[in-house]
């Protein structure tokens, strides 16, 4: 026969109360007392059927409240605004910080190579070049004397089918121009 | 948060800061052009044609006579121009010839040839101290005209 404080030792074994050295005990008295194994078979029964079948209660929400929480969960999502100054002073610190010295150096030193590098390198549209000769009588051919630094358009008539033989140097250069004729 | 914020754009502001820098450079590239503009006659005879031209100077005449089978080249006209920055401009080279120049983006220009108040040819290009153009043709009696474009300055 078990005593009471036996059965509400189960009871507190079933609930998760006890501690690991009194859970022992009480998992000691299940097996091996058929009487507090059909105890314990009960009580867990009932917690299992109270735990899963409890109606649950929702408490209404009130539009302010509704209102309230998508207020903030929008605050929460947009980052927190930074003062300029703050910005400012960061900034500095950042390209002044020993830590980043690899990439400033290297942004630096690309930024002073590319503006001393833009007026000797040529940029593609000094290579490209649109010839338009709208009139039927006369047409024209493009080419680039390299060593005398020119660029020449020659237009001639077409009757006399024309232009060649007028210059001494070969039309070079024509395939990296876009001719519209 | 805001730790987080200007962990992830370090290296992005490093580069926008650099190209804030180099922005006032790379947009000082609108210029006012200054031209020289010849109008040049190519023959094979040693005498002016017309008493008005005169002998075209050597540096000019010598890349002429590397490029053209003509042996002489006098100066018809030469003026200096002046195109302001995303203008047109139109210069009278001769009595039946007129050339309108237009600054565009970039070193581009534009230039549209006309002959007899008719549209001959418009091309565009870019101009550079470096690079003269030149638009030219055949005439009557084995002779030729030149219109040559010089860039003397950007400013």
């Amino acid at each position: 026969m078990m005593t009471l404080e036996q059965q509400l030792k189960i009871q507190a074994y079933v609930d998760g109360e006890l501690s690991r050295a009194e859970a022992k005990k009480v998992e000691a008295l299940i097996a091996a007392d058929p009487e507090a194994r059909g105890l314990y078979e009960e009580l867990k029964f009932a917690a299992t059927v109270l735990r899963e079948h409890e109606p649950e209660f929702k408490m209404p929400v009130s539009q302010e409240l509704f209102w309230n929480r998508i207020y903030e969960q929008i605050k929460q999502s947009e980052p927190e605004p930074i003062p300029v100054l703050d910005y400012l002073k960061y900034l500095v610190g950042v390209v002044f910080s020993r830590k980043n010295w690899v990439p400033v150096t290297a942004t630096f030193i690309a930024s002073v190579g590319i503006f001393l590098l833009k007026d000797v390198i040529k940029p593609i549209e000094d290579y490209l070049v649109v010839v338009e000769t709208p009139s039927d009588e006369v047409g024209s051919y493009s080419f680039r004397a390299q060593s005398e630094k020119m660029f020449v358009l020659w237009i001639y008539n077409k009757e006399n089918v024309g232009g060649e033989g007028a210059t001494k140097v070969e039309p070079t250069n024509i395939e990296d121009e876009i001719l519209m004729q | 948060m805001k730790k987080r914020v200007f962990k992830y754009c370090r290296f992005f502001q490093v580069f926008l800061i650099a190209i804030a820098l180099m922005l006032p450079a790379i947009c000082a590239k609108a210029a006012n052009l200054k031209l020289e503009i010849y109008l040049v006659w190519g023959s094979n005879e040693e005498k002016l044609p017309d008493p008005k031209y005169k002998k075209l100077n050597e540096d000019l005449a010598k890349k002429l006579q590397k490029i053209f089978k003509w042996k002489h080249y006098f100066q018809i006209n030469k003026q200096n121009a002046e195109v302001p920055s995303r203008a047109t401009k139109r210069f009278k080279v001769s009595d039946k010839c007129d050339v309108e120049i237009t600054e565009m983006p970039g070193p581009q220009v534009e230039v549209k040839l006309y002959g007899e108040g008719k549209l001959i040819n418009r091309t565009i290009k870019a101009l550079t101290k470096d690079e003269m153009l030149t638009i030219a043709g055949e005439d009557k009696n084995e002779t030729a005209w030149f219109v040559i474009i010089k860039l003397l300055q950007e400013n």
